[in-house]
């Protein structure tokens, strides 16, 4: 019994070793960096000590960021898990060519992301010659700026954002659903169950661990995807309203030199996704 | 039997993975013995190989069209230096070479010769690899660059680039849009343009395209208004802005008086200037080449108006040396440089790229005299790159740009007032150089 255990640790070494070499060090590294002032070049490294968490705190453009990221992360997780989960229900309940509707969703998820960038600027583009633009001149209303307009901008991420995650979302909870057991359904039908009932007695507790990797991993994929979708369609503007914790971080320590003070924002961002998942972990086991 | 099997399996893959991690030295065997023997061998085959040529390596970042006109340059440079034997390649585009660089200095593989902005040198010299190419240029070499290309290159009063290619900003305008406005004159003072302004625009246009997204190219153009109103960004020691209030103020007013006229766009599509958003641009050679040759519009190009002074943004790509322990190398990747940025080799370069000749040597050679009259848009920029300023190279110049170009964004969204805005601009500068 001993021995098997012992082979099981030596099983699972060598991916130690590599997550150690290409995660965990350079994730202490990281976090030692925070405590000094650095320029990425330079062979010698000034220790600041807190400086660089003060800074962080103090500064407007940050606070800015972080306040951009909940409001995109948190529009984002909440709008596309509830839709996909809706979508799932449908999909799976009977429509024919159910598999052909799943691949179209997912579509999306397997396009890269500056690709998505691109051809979704082209959509909010804020003359005339935008697709959205020309979509609701049809109907008499005014063109917008969308992603060019500081009050709509966000709100233009969060669709793209949205779009690009249901169908993932879709292939879990579509898994999850077929997991449940079919009885349990009959039961509930022989005793006068409405598909509502069903719905939210059944089908939403059992979809709890489900319902649990979906938003851990859609709010960790909106924390950090979300680069590649602001840097090639707003740049984190107009007027930092869609400046991201993580474009901000780039931008800091890639164009402006000071890695210490971006490894102080990436390690903010580490511990920020760590509270949340552990949060929703709590959540969801409470419900 | 299968246990022991699996077990036998797994220490060996743990063992291997080991050792391969492993940097201790592993006792002579017979094998490593050959292998001191062979290196003994090759040691003596580079006494024999002393007469090899000197090998460069030089990373760029140009596209495929002129990397092959590069390479082929290469080709006959090595051809005429039996001595020398430079290899160029393709490493990244853009800021992204930087990143390379980087990883390469930080594993010491940094190339002899690197193509990049003068707005690297200050981090680049910070690693202490950089080579003072100033100690390598002899009296005629400097009098053959223009004085603001080789200030460009320079980082505490030393140069530690060279320019290969410059590009300076002008006006580009629509030559219709300016006739059926009945315009014949390209304004050439603040005044005068915006004079024209409410003239050019119209219900599908506007007068001019003055950039307010984030980013260099918002601050670049708003800086020309600013060292043509007698100002520049920085002090001569580069520890405060080198403006007074009223000049930065004045400057900032003039920029965001189009937007807030209405004589400028808020937001632009893909290119104003291809989709007849505006009837001028402020752009370089570059894209008025693009708008004449390839897109076959009917364009003029003018030097930007003056106010105190004329002035206009210079941009250059600059040739970075390593110090890789070589003195000879150094020679040679120096060497190199030199033929590239002069006399005809450099016509060559220019005509080709598109860039502007950065040498007086190359600007007035025969075949760039006879490429100037077939192309006076050219020739236009070659006269305005006389008035070219460049941007401070420091490591700080990329926080400041940010902070100059969110500004005007805040003033032209009506968040801020210009006269907020150029406080903002002197206070938060002066801490950045803190």
């Amino acid at each position: 019994m001993k021995k098997n255990k012992y082979i099981g640790y030596l099983l699972i070494l060598p991916t130690y070793i590599l997550f150690a070499l290409f995660f965990l060090i350079p994730l202490l590294y990281s976090f030692k960096l925070t405590f000094y002032e650095w320029n990425g070049f330079s062979p010698t490294m000034e220790f600041v000590g807190l400086q660089n968490y003060m800074m962080l705190f103090q500064s407007q453009d940050f606070i800015n960021a972080l306040k951009n990221t909940v409001v995109y992360a948190g529009s984002t997780v909440i709008l596309a898990v509830f839709i996909s989960l809706v979508l799932s229900v449908v999909v799976q309940d009977g429509i024919k060519g159910y598999q052909t509707i799943k691949g179209i969703y997912f579509l999306p998820h397997i396009v890269s992301l500056v690709a998505v960038g691109v051809v979704w600027s082209w959509v909010f583009l804020p003359n005339s010659s935008g697709l959205l633009n020309a979509i609701i001149g049809v109907f008499g209303l005014e063109s917008q700026k969308w992603l060019a307009d500081p009050n709509l901008a966000m709100g233009s991420l969060v669709i793209i954002g949205v779009w690009k995650s249901i169908g993932y979302n879709m292939v879990i909870f579509i898994a999850g659903l077929l997991s449940i057991p079919e009885s349990l359904y009959e039961a509930a039908k022989i005793d006068g169950a409405t598909k509502l009932q069903s719905f939210t007695k059944i089908t939403v507790p059992m979809l709890k661990p489900t319902m649990f990797f979906v938003m851990v991993s859609a709010t960790i994929y909106s924390l950090f995807q979300v680069f590649d979708i602001v840097n090639v369609t707003t740049g984190g503007g107009p007027v930092g309203s869609t400046e991201m914790l993580v474009t901000y971080l780039y931008k800091v320590g890639f164009e402006q030199f000071q890695i210490g003070y971006a490894s102080a924002i990436a390690f903010v961002l580490f511990i920020m996704t760590a509270l949340i998942t552990v949060i929703q972990k709590k959540f969801i086991e409470e419900r | 039997m299968k246990k022991g099997l699996t077990t036998i399996l797994v220490l060996i893959l743990a063992f291997s993975l080991l050792v391969g991690c492993s940097t201790t030295e592993e006792p002579k065997t017979e094998e490593t013995k050959n292998e001191t023997t062979k290196t003994e061998e090759k040691k003596d085959d580079v006494k024999k190989e002393e007469a090899e040529p000197v090998a460069v390596e030089f990373w760029h970042g140009y596209s495929t069209d002129k990397a092959e006109v590069l390479d082929e340059l290469v080709a006959k440079y090595n051809a005429e230096n039996d001595e020398v034997n430079v290899t160029a390649k393709f490493v990244a585009s853009g800021e992204e070479m930087l990143q390379k660089v980087q990883a390469a200095i930080m594993a010491d593989e940094q190339p002899d010769i690197l193509w990049g902005y003068p707005t690297w040198t200050g981090v680049l010299e910070s690693t202490g690899k950089l080579v003072n190419v100033e100690g390598l240029m002899d009296d005629a070499y400097i009098a053959d660059i223009p004085e603001g290309l080789l200030n460009a290159g320079k980082f505490n009063d030393t140069i530690y680039s060279v320019p290969i290619e410059a590009g300076t900003l002008y006006f580009i305008y629509n030559k219709d849009m300016f006739e059926e406005a009945g315009i014949t004159e390209v304004p050439t003072t603040w005044e005068e343009l915006y004079a024209i302004a409410p003239q050019l625009t119209t219900d599908t246009h506007q007068a001019i395209w003055l950039p307010i997204e984030v980013g260099e190219r918002t601050t670049w153009t708003w800086e020309c208004f600013l060292w043509q109103n007698g100002g520049d960004i920085l002090n001569d020691n580069n520890t405060a802005v080198g403006f007074d209030r009223e000049n930065g103020l004045e400057a900032l007013a003039y920029y965001s008086q189009f937007i807030k006229d209405g004589y400028a766009p808020i937001t632009v599509g893909q290119d104003p200037f291809i989709e007849e958003q505006v009837a001028i641009i402020i752009g370089t050679q570059g894209a008025a080449n693009a708008y004449i040759n390839k897109y076959e519009m009917n364009v003029g190009v003018a030097m930007l108006p003056g106010k105190e002074q004329l002035a206009t943004g210079l941009g250059s790509n600059h040739y970075f040396l390593f110090n890789n322990g070589e003195e000879a190398t150094v020679d040679a990747a120096f060497d190199f440089v030199k033929w590239m940025t002069t006399g005809e080799n450099h016509a060559e370069w220019a005509i080709r790229s598109g860039y502007l000749p950065v040498a007086n040597s190359a600007r007035e050679s025969e075949k760039y005299v006879q490429f100037g009259e077939e192309n006076p848009h050219m020739i236009v920029a070659a006269e305005a790159l006389t008035h070219g300023v460049a941007r401070p190279p420091i490591e700080e110049y990329p926080q400041i740009s940010d902070l100059i170009s969110t500004t005007i964004e805040a003033i032209a969204y009506d968040q801020m007032t210009p006269e907020e805005g150029i406080d903002h601009i002197i206070e938060s500068t002066n801490d950045i150089l803190k």
